[in-house]
């Protein structure tokens, strides 16, 4: 429920993507910071190292002075060798012993030769000779090693019995008178004081300062217990290699329990090597906890925009809730409500108003089509009482006349409520009846009343008439008064004397009727003049038949003979002639209607009807006279 | 299908309307709105020449478009002629009447005839 909301999405979305951020961006900085963080680790390391390496070139390069000015002064005062080096030692308090050993004459040594004078722990001063010494000191290393050594040179650390101190030797060759090495003279010094200046050293927290040898030989290590062994492989392959810095893992054979780094800085003058180890843990230290409290206080920021984007975010959507929940109201159908009063000119503010617009106007529309609907209701009831009232204008379907000679059935049918199409017979005088089945132009309520019209007209009309062409001349001339819209109306008037059967026939503009006869069906060809109510002048020629007992008359509108259905083919005037052909000798003329209607139905096959349609069936019966049917044709 | 009306004035004295498909109640109001156009091309006393050559079926409203295009024109001294009706259309003229059948011709050359000898009658007269 809460993810549906666009405000939570929002802030969520919000949160999630600068994590992303912060992350990728953390990352990367802590990449960097960590590669300056080591390098400045290096630069205060080196810093630190290479004050300690000249402090410590400093003191040897006085014990080496000592030993060098020795050994000049000893190549022409060889004699006087146990007494100088005794009053050197006295004056020099860091040096532990002297030894001035000469190549003895002859492979007979003198004690004289090898004269040693050496400070015990306490401080007192003791004379003895190299001599003692367990090995053959003209053939020790140390003494080879420093007749070779015309500048003077810093002989392997080493331990004496009785001292639990590490010494270390500096041996210069002394120049001979005749010869160009004559001995060597040797002076050592306790490293005691370089573990002290180890000691001292302002180092970083957590490192450890030392002082190797070329070999890898820790003279002074912070770490005691590793001050007279060797370094690890890998440091000591560095050392050679002169690699600086360098960072050993427990992995790669280091005598460490975790990854530090190594900073090395060779003493001058030496063969050694000042440095420092740090863990690395350790280097680092600073830089994970400022990345932790980086990324806490990234993440609290982080919380806080979230929290900012949900709270603004739901004040400006709030507004749209609202319209949501309208607009499922308009969906039901239920325009009827309040909207907030949003004055804001943003996009929530354009779609309120336009939404309180759209709804104003829906309304509108509902209600006009209400209305549209009353009105059509209340058109159709209209049409209907129309329709009736149209109805009411044509007489009873079915007529016998009173002495059963004539009888006519018919049917109008509008196509739509109310039609143009008319039937109407009444009599005229005694002895003749007229019939009368028109077509008025065009379709709907203005061709119902030019029927209603025409039909009123003609029975006022006929009363004072006895011929057809005199009826259809009259009413022509009524139609056409005022008649500016050109509406007409085809009609075909008969006349019949009932007693005779003579049928009297005018046509203004309108279909053949049929003659069914003797068993067969025939147009009756009635000259037409032209449709009421166009051509005030016109005349309208009469056609006379008469009827024998039997004969039948079937006039029709054209919403018969042009019936069809979509894009069908008409009926037909010929298709009324077989239909009526098929009928026996004295069928009622409502057989003859129904027989007709039945085949237009059959044949639109449910089609809605395209006109109006208006049909008439006149028998005349009389069985007394049978004679030939005469024709006469006679222009009024 | 439905109505196309086409018209054309070569001359103020003469426009020439061609009506093609089906005249009837269903679109006699489109033809009506077409003629409230081009009628008042023509000069009074010129000639509306209808061509129905394309037109395929009339119906009795159709008729009744004509016959009052017949009428305003008439009120204006201005002809009124049918051209060329297709068998079946110029049946219903010779039944209904709607127009004097002496104002529809069959060609072209008995419809100018026709107004040659109106014009000769015209100026005998006068």
């Amino acid at each position: 429920m809460v993810l549906r909301s666009v405000a939570t999405r929002l802030a969520l979305g919000v949160l999630l993507g600068s994590a992303i951020v912060l992350i990728v961006t953390g990352g990367l900085m802590l990449s960097h910071t960590r590669e300056q963080m080591l390098a400045q680790t290096e630069q205060e390391a080196s810093a630190v190292s290479g004050w300690a390496a000249t402090r410590i070139q400093g003191r040897l390069d006085a014990v080496a002075r000592v030993a060098r000015v020795l050994a000049g002064v000893l190549k022409t005062r060889r004699d006087e060798a146990p007494a100088l080096i005794r009053d050197t030692l006295a004056v020099n308090p860091e040096i532990v012993d002297i030894t001035a050993a000469f190549i003895p004459h002859n492979g007979a040594a003198r004690e004289a030769d090898a004269a040693m004078a050496r400070r015990a722990p306490d401080g007192a001063l003791s004379m003895g000779s190299r001599l003692a010494d367990p090995e053959t000191y003209w053939t020790a290393p140390w003494f080879v090693r420093g007749l070779n050594c015309e500048h003077g040179c810093w002989q392997s650390p080493f331990h004496m019995a009785g001292r639990n101190d590490t010494l270390v030797g500096y041996s210069v060759a002394i120049p001979g008178s005749t010869t160009s090495v004559a001995g060597v003279a040797d002076v050592t010094i306790s490293l005691g004081w370089l573990q002290q200046l180890l000691g001292e050293l302002n180092k970083p927290d957590h490192a450890a300062a030392f002082v190797v040898d070329a070999d890898g030989m820790f003279l002074a290590h912070d770490w005691t217990s590793y001050v007279g062994t060797r370094g690890s492989k890998p440091f000591v392959a560095a050392l050679k290699e002169h690699r600086n810095p360098v960072r050993i893992t427990p992995e790669m054979g280091g005598r460490v329990s975790e990854p530090v780094w190594v900073y090395l800085v060779p003493i001058a003058g030496t063969t050694w090597t000042a440095g420092l180890t740090m863990p690395e843990r350790e280097v680092l230290a600073d830089l994970r906890r400022t990345y932790y409290v980086d990324i806490l206080l990234g993440l609290a920021a982080l919380a806080g925009v979230s929290l900012i984007a949900l709270v603004i975010t739901r004040r400006m959507m709030a507004p749209l809730g609202i319209l949501s929940d309208r607009a499922e109201d308009v969906a039901r159908g239920e325009l009827d409500f309040a909207l907030p009063d949003v004055r804001r000119k943003d996009e929530v503010g354009r779609l309120t108003r336009a939404f309180d617009q759209m709804r104003r106007q829906l309304a509108g529309h509902i209600d006009s089509a209400k209305q549209l609907a009353r009105e059509q209701e209340r058109m159709a009831s209209e049409l209907d009482i129309a329709r009736q009232i149209q109805l009411a204008l044509i007489p009873e379907a079915h007529w016998l006349a009173d002495d059963g000679r004539v009888e006519l059935h018919a049917v109008l049918r509008p196509a739509s409520a109310v039609g143009g199409d008319l039937y109407t017979y009444f009599a005229l005088g005694a002895k003749h009846i007229c019939v009368m089945v028109g077509d008025v132009s065009d379709k709907g309520i203005p061709a119902a009343l030019f029927m209603a019209r025409t039909i009123t007209l003609a029975r006022t009309i006929a009363t004072h008439a006895r011929s057809p062409s005199d009826i259809l001349g009259a009413l022509n001339r009524e139609l056409c008064k005022g008649n500016d819209t050109c509406m007409f109306v085809t009609l075909l008037c008969g006349v019949l004397e009932t007693e005779t059967g003579l049928l009297t026939l005018a046509s203004a503009g309108h279909e053949q009727p049929v003659l069914h006869a003797g068993g067969s069906a025939l147009f009756v060809d009635v000259e037409t003049g032209p449709a009421l109510g166009l051509d005030r002048d016109a005349r309208y020629p009469v056609r006379v038949l008469t009827l024998l007992g039997g004969d039948t008359v079937l006039m029709y509108t054209d919403g018969v003979s042009e019936a069809h259905a979509a894009s069908q083919k008409l009926f037909g005037s010929h298709a009324i002639l077989d239909s009526v052909a098929r009928l026996q000798d004295g069928a009622t003329p409502e057989a003859y209607v129904e027989q007709v209607l039945g085949d237009v139905d059959a044949y639109v096959a449910g089609a809605p009807a395209y006109d109006d349609i208006a049909l008439l069936a006149l028998t005349w019966h009389d069985s007394r006279v049978t004679e030939v049917p005469l024709d006469a044709v006679a222009h009024s | 299908m439905t109505l196309i009306v086409r018209s054309e004035t070569p001359s103020t004295h003469r426009t020439v309307v061609w009506l093609e498909g089906r005249l009837d109640a269903a679109n006699y109001t489109a033809l009506d709105e077409a003629l409230r156009d081009i009628t008042p091309l023509v000069d009074n006393g010129g000639t509306l020449v209808v061509d129905l050559s394309a037109l395929e079926y009339i119906s009795s409203a159709g008729l009744r478009s004509l016959a009052q295009l017949r009428k305003s024109m008439h009120d204006r001294d201005a002809r009124t002629l049918l051209l060329n009706p297709q068998p079946q259309v110029k049946k219903v003229f010779e039944i209904v009447k709607a127009v004097p059948i002496a104002e529809v011709f069959a060609t072209v050359a008995e419809l100018d005839q026709y107004l040659d000898h109106m014009q000769r009658q015209v100026s005998g007269t006068g």
